[in-house]
């Protein structure tokens, strides 16, 4: 996979993507960024197939920014972020929103379920948004469940689920899409120690099978210690790697 | 620290934007309901002033009161056929009567305001209770802060009110003009209608917060209730067949011994019966719906608003059940307004012809404003959630949803019940009517009628969806931790 990112400098809430104004955090008084402070500064980030990296850093100092720029929701103001050969700068917003939904999986800290929608209709949703059909969508999703230990939940909503239990949903759904980039953001910052190592040991064993990426943003060095490369990050500057 | 005291802590400036937003949209609900409700009411006092003798309401129940020598007038005006008064007390009785049909869509918008009022501040109440603040306090703020946003918007509802006034007076009922002294209810109307809608934004905020428990932790809705059962269903079918049955030999009540005007309470309460029981089926019919549509859903975004549906049929039932009464409206008024032009001949001074020509003008204001409520419910309510669920739906577009999905969602939320109310209410109003006016219903100036007001509904509600989707696109879905 050819996956580089040349950042000369990234202001946080220029760029963004989608049905947006300028983000409200950076333009907040008092910031201790300023108005226009710069969120990454001269990075330089390259990324091989099926490579397993760790970001890690001070809060403020740039890696959720970071793993924005190389998910195309944000564009950077100087600088390139290349995939696969396409500049995710030049695109439009459109094709970085399908670019998303078909290349790259998402792992949040909380709340990326729909409440509303069953465990195997959540795993079903990114590959319906794609096309496939209801039918063969909740096929493939009871698969991952099955996968996941978790089939006795099926139809079980987000609400009745324990946060161990939502997060695996979450992997099987970044994962549904057989995405070539996983970018997982504190992935088990709302969970406890033993269920954080569970949830990591299966979004790595499960990227590693479909060939995944994966890009893990955290504070916890333990989570870090599942990547191969650790990549620190400091006022916006991407430091040497940790290992 | 008093309620009053906490009160000015939670509405200290840098609020979030969110519960801001929110306020707004409870205000204008409230605020279209106060002034249509007022307009509505202040043409029942307008017929009030032309059917008593000294345009009191006293002198309309009791003719001792009247004012002296205006009853001799009066009287003289009743011995002549052609003049409207004849038929004066019959105007009352209908504008009544179409007031009373507007209570259901009234509360339903008043109450969808105060459960807005109400929720959607889950992080800030929390915190208040994580701060040390009591269930009661907290319980107390909220209904405040609901109560607070009925008064403002009743008061801004009541300049609504004045700034509607000249477009009624265009309107022509009894072949006059309405004038300001008709259409003014007076303060002291104005002023029990601002308590009401105050009160019932109270009661309907306790009400929404007893289905939810605020702790320290956040705030959890309760165990959502069963889905609705089927023996509504059924109760609802055996009362329309009864119904039919009823209206199409009314002779079968004078049977029973029944006077002339008993019988056309009868009929009256029958359809009203119907409407109320519909009411109750609402949400089962939409339940059902929503589930055979949820096993297949053709793309996600049917998905997604489907289990939307199934996870509060009340709420998406509300959201459009004034319509049904418009299109309940819409049924009747159409065939009454096609009566009065057919029976007019030309003409609209004989009164009888000019009644039933008046009685199709004021159903289809009736059905305006029912339509214009139910629009304004749907839009505020859509709206209301779209700020519910901005954080899934954020998440929904950095992993790749577009807006366009999310919009559509919304939209299929809306028009699946819509169409299932349009559909059951417009054909138990025809089934109800065909009895009394069959050869009418066939005639192209009511189906015309009817259907131009089902249009009206779609296109009202339609305009709340849009409304609700512009909100949408003013939030920013792909906000991020700038600092990180």
């Amino acid at each position: 996979m050819d996956y580089t990112a040349a950042m000369l400098n990234t202001q946080a809430g220029r760029g963004v993507t989608g049905v947006a104004s300028p983000t409200s955090a950076v333009s907040v008084p008092n910031t201790p960024f300023g108005p226009s402070a710069l969120a990454l500064n001269h990075v330089n980030f390259a990324l091989g197939e099926g490579e397993t990296v760790a970001v890690m850093g001070p809060s403020g100092s740039g890696k959720s920014t970071l793993l924005h720029a190389l998910a195309g929701i944000i564009r950077p103001t100087a600088g390139t972020v290349m995939f696969r050969g396409v500049n995710l700068g030049t695109m439009g917003d459109a094709d970085r929103t399908r670019l998303r939904r078909s290349a790259f999986g998402f792992v949040f800290q909380s709340g990326q379920l729909l409440p509303e929608l069953p465990a195997v209709e959540n795993i079903a949703l990114p590959m319906m948004l794609g096309g496939v059909p209801y039918r063969d969508a909740t096929d493939a999703a009871m698969l991952w469940l099955e996968r996941m230990g978790l089939k006795a939940l099926a139809t079980h909503r987000p609400g009745e689920m324990s946060g161990g239990q939502m997060q695996r949903i979450a992997i099987a759904r970044a994962l549904a899409v057989r995405p070539a980039v996983v970018f997982a953001d504190e992935p088990t910052g709302a969970l406890d120690q033993t269920t954080g190592r569970e949830v990591m040991g299966i979004l790595m064993a499960a990227a590693r099978d479909n060939g995944a990426a994966v890009v893990v943003v955290t504070h916890d060095p333990n989570v870090a210690a599942f990547c191969s490369r650790t990549v620190t990050m400091q006022d916006g500057r991407l430091g040497g790697d940790a290992r | 620290m008093s309620t009053f005291a906490l009160w000015r802590l939670f509405h200290r400036s840098g609020r979030s934007s969110t519960s801001g937003h929110t306020s707004v949209l409870a205000i204008i609900a409230f605020a279209a309901a106060t002034a249509i409700f007022l307009t509505v009411l202040g043409g029942v006092h307008g017929f009030i002033w032309r059917a008593s003798a000294d345009h009191t309401l006293g002198c309309l129940f009791d003719e001792t009161v009247c004012r002296p020598g205006t009853l001799a007038v009066w009287q003289h005006r009743l011995t002549n056929p052609a003049d409207p008064a004849s038929y004066a007390s019959g105007y009352v009785m209908l504008a009544g009567f179409a007031c009373a049909l507007l209570v259901v869509p009234f509360v339903a918008l008043a109450g969808s305001a105060a459960r807005l009022a109400a929720s959607r501040r889950d992080a800030r109440l929390a915190a208040l209770r994580l701060a040390g603040a009591t269930t009661g306090q907290v319980v107390r703020l909220t209904a405040l802060d609901a109560a607070g946003q009925a008064l403002v918007g009743s008061l801004i509802g009541i300049l609504g009110y004045c700034a509607l006034m000249p477009l009624i007076m265009l309107l022509r009922f009894q072949n006059q003009g309405f004038t300001f002294e008709q259409l003014w209810v007076g303060v002291p109307a104005l002023v029990a209608t601002v308590t009401g809608v105050a009160v019932l934004a109270l009661v309907s905020s306790l009400i929404t917060l007893r289905r939810v428990a605020i702790t320290p932790l956040g705030v959890m809705s309760r165990a959502a209730g069963p889905l609705p059962s089927a023996w509504r269903a059924v109760v609802f079918v055996a009362v329309m067949l009864v119904a039919v049955i009823v209206l199409k030999n009314p002779a079968m009540l004078a049977g029973f011994g029944m006077g002339e005007a008993m019988i056309y309470v009868v009929v009256i309460g029958f359809v009203l019966l119907c409407f109320a029981l519909f009411n109750l089926i609402g949400s089962w019919i939409v339940t059902a719906r929503a589930k055979s549509k949820s096993r297949h859903p053709k793309d996600a975004a049917t998905m997604i608003a489907m289990r939307r549906i199934l996870d509060n049929p009340k709420r998406a039932w509300r959201n459009v059940s004034g319509i049904a009464l418009a299109v309940f409206v819409a049924g009747i008024t159409s065939i009454c307004g096609f009566l009065g032009s057919a029976s007019a001949g030309g003409s609209l001074n004989d009164s009888a012809t000019l009644f039933l020509h008046d009685i199709g003008t004021g159903g289809l204001l009736t059905l305006v404003f029912a339509a214009v409520l139910a629009a304004v419910s749907s839009g505020v309510m859509q709206a209301g959630s779209v700020y519910d669920q901005v954080n899934e739906y954020r998440m929904l577009v950095l992993e790749g949803t577009d807006a366009k999905t999310l919009n559509r969602a919304r939209f299929v939320e809306v028009l699946t019940p819509l169409n299932i109310v349009v559909i059951v209410a417009g054909s138990c109003s025809m089934l109800l009517m065909a009895p009394l006016f069959a050869v009418s219903m066939t005639e192209p100036a009511t189906l015309l009628s009817f259907f131009g007001g089902l249009a009206l509904c779609y296109a009202l509600v339609a305009i709340g969806a849009f409304a609700s989707n512009r909100v949408a696109a003013s939030l920013n879905l792909a906000d991020y931790r700038a600092d990180d």
